[in-house]
């Protein structure tokens, strides 16, 4: 048998860490459910992100749409764990929304994959609003009202948010340095360059999003877990922007900078509720409705990591656990 | 090899290529030399599908591949050195020349070729490529078309923006990739270095062909000399 590397080693203890910790600290009611809440929601914004991540920082498409097929994901989960809702179903149903948001992306690609930067921006940013639109209108699954998934809380597990993610990134870490995740980022570093050594750049393109599209539908069904109620407008633009910002805040085109950018995003947006009980001191501050100064904060700290990191916080560097094969030496 | 048969290319209403007829044959090292405007790069981009051919045909190895996608002719081993050598900025050489193995089996076999031609590059081979200076840029663009394992290697100006010491030092490397048996079909601003490594050149002038033969006699061609040799 192959002995282990180093790396491999590191990477399974780190993820079985991950695995065992917060569970453990939860049963025996170290942190509450409001914390482990928190960490799943870091699970599928990380999914949701380098799905992203993959299109843009990888492809160099700029996608303004992603929440679509986030939506599309969860709608379709939803729907199919209505039905049937019981634990075998569970992974059935995930795939499901995948592969629905992954169709949708290679109908949506086909066409629009021929447009560059702003104007694709612009294009996927219809297709957000598209979709809400359909969704407000689809009865069967309560229009604009929303509708509420009939399996409760007995899925909010630890393991299937965590295991997901695990598994998810894994699999867009393989594609980022296989062939196929080589041609993407020739793709993006220069076109026309591409197509001159060979590659189909559109078929790069659209398979960038349609994989993409695929793990945004994948998140999709962890988050209709997660809040066990689905509403358009929960998909809309301004969470397309949200997954911008963990992308671009973590580090365009590293796969780990999509990760920290998701668990910053969530953590600082939910650590500042603490500050709260001063908020309301602050000039400004203390008028603006509920806990809205969270947003306030949020920007400025944005703003601090822009100025000081402007490549993202892991500033184009990867964590040695999701780095590929080192370079072979002529 | 490679032969166009009345090839014309439009932009909107803008005709920049009004039936030109060229035939290259097995082992030619051709230039095609012309002022700004005069077609010449989108005569190459023509024949590697890179802007549509809007009338004539393209032929290559006796097929018929006017309608051939870009991708698909690497395989077939026509490959273009692209102008302003395009280069993945945020790779590094090796990765560079390794995407440009994109397309063939065994591309690690022209390595040591480009590496005594260009052994700057073997030099810098981990260091990213948006930040090698313009020459060893350029001889990375012509590196990756070697690589590609083409049968013809199409380059345009490939001496754009380098002191003529580098241009002398690309032609002269240009030329040993011929004698070493690829076809080559070079685009040039610049005539005189063009037409010192040529076998065969074509002047080109407001999207057609006006001058055909031999480098040597075109080269003391009265008008020629006026127009590009600045004599």
């Amino acid at each position: 048998m192959k002995r282990l590397s180093k790396n491999t080693i590191t990477t399974i203890v780190v993820i079985l860490v991950l695995l065992i910790v917060p569970q453990v600290l939860y049963s025996t009611g170290v942190i509450t459910i409001y914390v482990l809440s928190i960490l799943m929601e870091i699970c599928f914004f990380s999914i949701s992100a380098l799905s992203l991540n993959l299109v843009f920082g990888i492809a160099g498409q700029f996608s303004l749409g992603q929440a679509a097929f986030v939506g599309v994901g969860a709608y379709v989960f939803g729907y199919i764990i209505n039905q049937v809702p019981s634990w075998w179903m569970l992974f059935p149903a995930l795939i499901a929304g995948g592969l629905a948001s992954a169709a949708l992306g290679y109908v949506v690609g086909l066409p629009t994959l021929r447009l560059k930067g702003d104007y694709l921006g612009i294009a996927t940013l219809a297709l957000d609003q598209i979709f809400v639109v359909v969704i407000q209108n689809i009865k069967a699954v309560g229009g604009a009202r929303g509708f509420l998934l009939g399996i409760g809380s007995s899925f909010r597990q630890w393991w299937l948010f965590f295991g997901v993610a695990v598994i998810s990134v894994w699999i867009m870490r393989n594609i980022v340095y296989s062939n196929w995740g080589r041609t993407m980022i020739a793709v993006r570093e220069d076109d026309i360059a591409a197509e001159a050594v060979g590659i189909d750049t559109t078929k790069s393109k659209i398979w960038a999003f349609v994989i993409g599209s695929f793990f945004a539908g994948v998140a999709g069904g962890l988050s209709a877990i997660y809040s066990g109620f689905l509403q358009p407008n929960s998909f809309n633009f301004i969470q397309s922007f949200n997954y911008m910002v963990m992308v671009i805040m973590g580090g365009l085109g590293s796969l780990g900078g999509s990760l920290v950018g998701a668990f910053v995003y969530v953590a600082f947006l939910e650590g500042f509720r603490l500050l709260k009980d001063w908020a309301m001191y602050v000039p400004l501050l203390g008028s603006i409705a509920q806990d809205q100064y969270r947003i306030v904060f949020f920007a400025l700290i944005l703003i601090v990591i822009m100025l000081y990191a402007p490549k993202g916080i892991m500033g184009g560097k990867e964590f040695a656990i999701l780095k590929g094969k080192e370079l072979e030496k002529k | 090899m490679l032969e166009l048969d009345s090839l014309f290319v439009r932009y909107g209403g803008i005709t920049a290529v009004r039936g030109i007829s060229v035939k290259i044959d097995d082992g030619d090292l051709a230039a095609i030399i012309g002022a700004n405007g005069a077609g010449k790069s989108s005569t190459l981009n023509a024949i590697v599908g890179m802007v549509p051919v809007a009338e004539g045909k393209v032929f290559f190895d006796g097929q018929d591949v006017t309608r051939t996608p870009t991708h698909v002719k690497v395989r077939k081993g026509m490959v273009l050195v692209p102008e302003g050598r395009r280069i993945f900025p945020n790779l590094t050489v090796y990765e560079n020349l390794q995407m440009a193995g994109y397309a063939v089996k065994d591309w690690k076999s022209e390595l040591d070729f480009v590496f005594t031609l260009f052994p700057i590059l073997n030099e810098r081979f981990k260091q990213s490529a948006g930040t090698l200076s313009g020459g060893e840029q350029q001889m990375l663009a012509i590196a990756r078309g070697i690589v590609a394992k083409p049968k013809v290697l199409l380059l345009d100006e490939p001496s754009l923006g380098l002191s003529p010491v580098l241009v002398q030092q690309i032609m002269g490397a240009i030329k040993q990739i011929n004698q070493r048996g690829t076809t080559v079909l070079l685009v040039e601003q610049n005539a005189f270095a063009a037409l010192r490594i040529a076998s065969k050149a074509f002047v080109m002038e407001l999207g057609e062909i006006t001058l055909q033969g031999e480098p040597s006699q075109i080269a003391v061609n009265e008008h020629v000399r006026a127009a590009y040799l600045g004599a």
